[in-house]
């Protein structure tokens, strides 16, 4: 297992233990509506979604599953494309540059960067936060992020992520027992994601959203395109 | 053809020794369906190889590249579609195999082995890991012991819940538990690692390669400990996932010795190896060079003296150890190496430099000066020539 994926795990297990007791804080921005671009149409480029979906086997170990989590990526696009989730936003897709591409290097680095900045930003405001971030929200990816603008024409870039586990029925037994002999529930299947909005002339984040529950299936669209609607809750339009 | 005849021999072999091959257990082209586990590890592990084709730890030499999978062929030819190699700058001893075929190989591996014998068995033991299908095991057997882990602990809990165990005990034996379930997922995967010995071994044959070879790794990673500055720790070998240098060095012997006694092709194939390692040597050595191991990079560096290398980047590697250790007398013997990298035909242009160098810490102007203009010759375009032209004019 990878150190990213361990660490994402971990991410999402904290966020199941503390989701009962931590009050749900609201969602941070920076800017009341969007700018719009040349063509006056307010388009953001929607990167690649970083979605995972997996089982909760008996003992908590979890198991990545594939189909669910193709089905998920597709179903999480299609519901952005939705005109009632769109409401007048032009989401274009961000085609990955081609090995070769003088901007490869860079832009893959600020697609891994994004994925840095947005777990810190969902471990160290929300789920842990840290004291030092209590008053501020200064996270940014920096100039590089004006290549992306020059790529896709767009003003801002939205980033998705989302990690959804389901209990297998081992792992809702292990509960029910475990609740009945010790008083203690473990933790069952979960839902973690975020959103986050990148405004690409300067890098800096001005929106970001999180998700944090117990329920919700990506497995399937009207349910996936609910959780999409939650992550866009309150993104400036 | 020689694929044919020797696997032939391996059955003769199995006859008459005992050496019981082991199958694969994929097939050719294999891909597993998204909706079982194994689909699943794979998505997860080819996201892990789309980060890694990104890396910047990754060597992208198409080269080297095109000479390991050709290796890799050479040992399967029907999966070598199946199979990825990446040469990742790391400069330790290891390789590794995840379960869609995506094999890494470390470049502190590359100086470390002496020929593509020795390579192709350790190619050969990764390749073992995919064929045998052990990631897909050992995340088996995972989830089946920590369920296991599960219900002892849910028994426990049940035990301090109706007042018969006190919390403390119920802890302390919980953790017990946990510690001994620790320990046999690692023998199990040691386990794994001996089988995938076998299978390289098996594959090593076949291709025709010198099967001594598989062994003589393990002897040469024993020396180096032996030579370490910096020892690995001794206590971690309990929990280890691999086993005994020692122990793999014994069993690939005596594999060795059940195949070798028919008559096979014995090829090592160092002077293919040297070429093919000799355009990044400088990269791996000077990596090697700033772990700081003293111990470790002089045995590694006098090893590479008896192979076909590059002799004059080894030399100055050797003239960089002793220059850097700064101990009484190294200047000398960092001079003398750096004087014998100059000798060779194609001169390691840094040696120059370094000479310059010593002679300037000499006192011997005219010398140092010599020696730095026929360095900025050879590297016009070098990096350091302003700090260089500087000395030039002093």
């Amino acid at each position: 297992m990878s150190g990213k994926l361990s660490r994402l795990l971990s991410i999402g297990f904290i966020g199941v233990v503390l989701a009962g007791c931590a009050a749900q804080p609201t969602n941070f921005s920076s800017i009341k509506t969007l700018t719009p671009s040349v063509d006056k149409e307010k388009t953001i480029a929607l990167m690649p979604i970083d979605v995972q979906l997996s089982l909760l086997t008996a003992s908590g170990v979890e198991e990545p599953k594939a189909e669910w989590t193709k089905s998920a990526e597709q179903y999480m696009r299609s519901a952005l494309k939705d005109p009632t989730v769109a409401n007048g936003i032009n989401f274009v897709d961000y085609v990955q540059p081609e090995k070769g591409d003088a901007d490869f290097d860079a832009l893959n680095d600020l697609e891994k960067l994004h994925g840095a900045v947005g777990e810190a930003i969902l471990l160290h405001k929300y789920i842990v936060p840290l004291q030092s971030k209590k008053d501020k929200f200064d996270w940014s990816l920096g100039t590089t992020a004006q290549k992306l603008k020059a790529r896709t024409d767009a003003n801002y870039a939205l980033f998705l992520y989302a990690r959804d586990s389901y209990s297998s029925a081992g792992r809702v037994a292990v509960q029910v027992i475990a609740a009945a002999l010790t008083g203690y529930m473990p933790a069952g299947g979960s839902q973690v994601g975020f959103a986050s909005l990148v405004d690409l002339t300067n890098g800096d984040i001005v929106w970001f959203n999180h998700l944090n529950r117990a329920g919700g299936d990506l497995r399937t669209a009207e349910p996936a395109k609910k959780s999409v609607e939650m992550l866009l809750t309150g993104m400036p339009r | 053809m020689r694929v044919l005849v020797s696997a032939l021999l391996i059955t003769c072999a199995i006859q008459a020794h005992g050496f019981e091959q082991l199958p694969s257990l994929v097939k050719p082209g294999f891909a597993p369906s998204t909706h079982e586990l194994e689909g699943g590890l794979w998505m997860v592990m080819a996201n892990a190889e789309e980060d890694l084709q990104r890396s910047p730890l990754l060597i992208d030499r198409p080269d080297l590249n095109r000479y390991l999978m050709d290796i890799v062929c050479r040992l399967v030819e029907s999966y070598c579609g199946d199979i990825r190699v990446y040469v990742i700058r790391t400069p330790h001893f290891n390789a590794t195999m995840a379960p869609n075929g995506m094999m890494q190989i470390w470049t502190g591996l590359l100086i470390r082995v002496r020929n593509e014998a020795q390579l192709a068995a350790i190619i050969g033991h990764e390749i073992g890991h995919y064929l045998r299908r052990h990631s897909l095991q050992r995340y088996e057997d995972l989830k089946m012991k920590a369920t296991f882990s599960t219900v002892i602990a849910l028994g426990l809990g049940g035990a301090v819940a109706a007042g018969g165990v006190s919390p403390d005990i119920a802890n302390l034996a919980s953790s017990v538990g946990n510690f001994a379930l620790l320990a046999s997922i690692f023998s199990y995967s040691r386990s794994h690692e001996s089988e995938a010995d076998k299978f390289g071994i098996q594959l090593l044959d076949t291709a025709g390669y010198d099967v001594d070879q598989a062994s003589l790794v393990w002897g040469q990673i024993l020396k180096e400990e032996d030579s370490a500055t910096q020892k690995k720790s001794s206590g971690s070998l309990f929990f280890s996932s691999h086993p005994s240098p020692s122990k793999r060095l014994e069993t690939l012997a005596s594999y060795a010795n059940d195949l070798t006694e028919h008559e096979q092709l014995h090829e090592q194939g160092a002077t293919d190896f040297a070429q093919a390692i000799n355009p990044l040597l400088f990269t791996v050595l000077e990596d090697q060079l700033n772990t700081g191991d003293f111990g470790r990079s002089r045995f590694v560096l006098e090893q590479l003296q008896s192979g076909e290398h590059d002799q004059s980047i080894v030399s100055f590697f050797l003239g960089e150890l002793y220059r850097s250790r700064n101990e009484e007398g190294d200047r000398d013997r960092a001079a003398a190496y750096f004087r014998q990298a100059i000798s060779s035909d194609s001169p390691t242009p840094q040696a120059y430099r370094a000479l310059g160098m010593i002679e300037l810490k000499n006192k011997n102007l005219d010398a140092a000066k010599a020696r730095f203009r026929e360095y900025l010759s050879l590297q016009p375009e070098a990096k350091d020539r302003k700090m260089i032209e500087f000395y030039l004019e002093y």
